[in-house]
């Protein structure tokens, strides 16, 4: 065989290589219908019946499908939906979840966490009987505030108490609530 | 000599492009995902704690599908059974079959009561007794196993089965 004869075969072989991917594609999309997915954030992962979806478009049968949009850090959407030659297209956008409280994460697994970004909550709640210092109840990672329960003469030992933990109090939101005399009836 | 020549030159153009077919075709099949054929209705008898009559059907749906197991049934076919209780991301599409460790092939589960354990944040937790009955063949027997399920809150406020496993409690 000559060498410009087998290069011709292999060309050849090789064009119709290309061409089975395109025969095999035909036939496994064939009587299907093309469903386009949109969703907002464009990153989500999406399943159908369970299986992860690599891209957002897919050929189905029409019927009954268990379509799911799933985020970290956001609610997920979820439907069973029917898929037709009219119902081809889904289109939805996630709704964030509330961000969890320095209560909640604390309580949790992730106790770890909060206190690796903020290390002074291995402190709190510190209650001495002329002050009290703790995280805000709605305090999160994002938004961290500490709240200082004291006389308004004894405020700057609660400060004083931070500073010899060894953190600066001007690093926190530091908010001073109304002091109630724990003698009182 | 000739005949041979043409054979060799007959698979050289014929052969790649049947294997890269089968190839294609193949892969392609593997991410063919079919239609949901028949969901199941539910009307059996057990006992929820008070609060929990708007989950409790879909948490004992959930049991029962997830401790439902059968060595016939394809991971795929239970992994779209189990898609229509459990969320898109929860970690039991990846979960063995453990109730049915040859020579017992299928069980079947039923939920006999639903409680509630203490649990924080927007999750629930909920402790479901169930009797299984498995088969070897023709001969059953029966086992009773709890499992704890985490409920999560989806899009809509309801809330749905996220994971599952079993407890000593």
């Amino acid at each position: 065989m000559t060498r410009k004869l087998f290069i011709l075969l292999i060309s050849f072989s090789i064009i119709l290589f290309i061409g089975s991917y395109f025969a095999a594609q035909y036939l496994n999309q064939k009587d299907k219908i093309e469903v386009t997915i949109s969703v907002v954030p464009q990153d989500s992962k999406i399943t159908i019946n369970g299986k992860l979806l690599q891209s957002n478009k897919i050929y189905l049968q029409s019927g009954k499908y268990m379509i799911s949009v799933i985020k970290d850090g956001y609610f997920e959407y979820r439907k069973l939906q029917e898929v037709n030659s009219i119902d081809n297209q889904i289109s939805t956008s996630l709704n964030q979840k509330p961000e969890k409280t320095i209560g909640q994460l604390t309580l949790s697994n992730d106790y770890n966490l909060a206190t690796n970004i903020y290390p002074i909550i291995k402190h709190l709640p510190y209650d001495s009987f002329l002050v009290k210092i703790a995280y805000s109840p709605s305090s999160t990672l994002s938004l961290f505030s500490i709240d200082i329960t004291a006389y308004e003469g004894y405020r700057k030992i609660a400060v004083d108490k931070i500073k010899n933990w060894g953190y600066n109090p001007a690093d926190f939101d530091i908010k001073f609530l109304k002091y109630e005399n724990p003698f009182k009836l | 000599m000739v005949k041979n020549n043409i054979i060799t030159k007959f698979l050289l153009i014929t052969i790649p492009p049947l294997i890269g077919f089968g190839i294609f075709y193949t892969i392609n099949q593997s991410s063919i995902i079919n239609p949901i054929s028949n969901i199941p209705s539910y009307n059996k008898t057990y006992s929820a704690d008070a609060g929990l009559e708007n989950v409790s059907q879909i948490v004992a749906s959930a049991v029962e599908n997830y401790a439902n197991q059968d060595s016939s049934e394809s991971i795929e076919k239970r992994n779209q059974r189990l898609s229509l209780f459990f969320t898109g991301d929860s970690p039991v599409y990846k979960y063995e079959q453990k109730n049915i460790n040859p020579p017992i092939s299928r069980s079947i589960t039923e939920v006999n009561s639903i409680n509630n354990i203490e649990s924080e944040g927007i999750d629930l937790n909920l402790l479901v007794k169930t009797t299984i009955t498995l088969y070897e063949g023709n001969i059953t027997s029966k086992i009773n196993k709890n499992y704890l399920i985490s409920l999560t809150k989806i899009y809509d406020g309801t809330m749905t089965p996220y994971d599952i496993k079993e407890s000593e409690l």
